[in-house]
């Protein structure tokens, strides 16, 4: 989608039900209880802290990491990278372990997971975005909402926004989340206001 | 000593979701933090837990930790002279 002249959201990626999609794409599919070990290893990565997050920033971590697949913002300022996302069930799971583990010793480490936004956190370090950051809460996916936040975010001089939607709830998980940046390099390669709506249709569930 | 030094390992594994790592990989006297097996402030807090679950100790001292959790070792033998107390 063009939002002004060099604002565009140029990519995007979606995971549900054990399946990677970029840009259409089926990038890895594997319906399996190990997925996110899985498609984590088919990334190649080194990055071990990846074990121990919870599966919300699991969620997010895998989603981005597929979305910025031969995409190179090092050159980018990283206080002029942002990122926004919504989703449903906030951190619920991590919370209810962490409450279980209260019956005998609380445990630190999902003591640590039990706020939503941790998830951002966890993609700001590995992706260098010092920028502007916001975790919403809400029942399903306001992406008008959204999109008119990024654009401001990104007419105020940011160059590059991850955002979407990632949400991991008792009964499943889903994840969409998009690149628009502010660059005239873009080739004019970019998804159209309704392709965006399809998109969004097709990946952003609510568990 | 070797038993629960070996038996330490598999359970720090576990406890701090070191998938990447294998217990048998992981040495003796091998630093626990910085330089070693890289762990964090929030896996110290996870070894306190482990020895409270798994041994009933709770460290007495706070300033102890970086000697008692040095490394697997380290962990054994304050275990060991603890619990003979």
């Amino acid at each position: 989608m063009v939002i002004s002249s060099n604002i565009a959201t140029v990519s995007y990626c979606a995971i549900n039900s054990g399946r990677v999609i970029v840009n259409g794409k089926t990038l890895f599919d594997n319906q399996s209880e190990v997925f996110f070990k899985s498609s984590y290893e088919a990334l190649e990565l080194n990055y071990p802290k990846f074990f121990k997050m919870d599966e919300l920033s699991k969620l997010c971590f895998l989603t981005t990491e597929y979305l910025m697949l031969n995409k190179d913002f090092s050159n980018t300022i990283p206080e002029e990278k942002v990122i926004v996302v919504h989703n449903r069930n906030s951190s619920i799971i991590s919370d209810r372990k962490f409450s279980k583990s209260c019956e005998d010793v609380p445990s630190p480490s999902h003591f640590v997971y039990t706020l939503p936004n941790v998830m951002i956190g966890e993609v700001c370090i590995r992706n260098h975005i010092k920028g502007e950051n916001h975790c919403f809460i809400s029942e399903t996916y306001e992406h008008e909402f959204q999109f008119e936040l990024i654009k401001k975010l990104l007419l105020r001089g940011n160059k590059v926004c991850i955002h979407g939607w990632v949400d991991f709830g008792e009964h499943g998980y889903s994840s969409l989340l998009f690149l628009t940046t502010n660059d005239d390099k873009n080739n004019g390669s970019y998804f159209d206001h309704n392709k965006i709506n399809q998109i969004i249709e097709e990946y952003a569930r609510a568990y | 000593m070797q038993e629960l030094i070996n038996t330490l390992k598999v359970q720090i594994v576990e406890q701090l979701n070191i998938e990447h790592v294998k217990a048998e990989d992981i040495g003796d006297e091998t630093p626990l933090f910085a330089e070693g097996l890289g762990l964090d402030s929030i896996d110290a807090l996870e070894l306190i837990v482990l020895l409270q679950q798994k041994y009933a100790i709770k460290l007495a001292d706070a300033s102890e930790g970086p000697k008692v959790f040095y490394s697997v070792k380290t962990i054994a033998e304050y275990i060991t002279a603890t619990q003979k107390k």
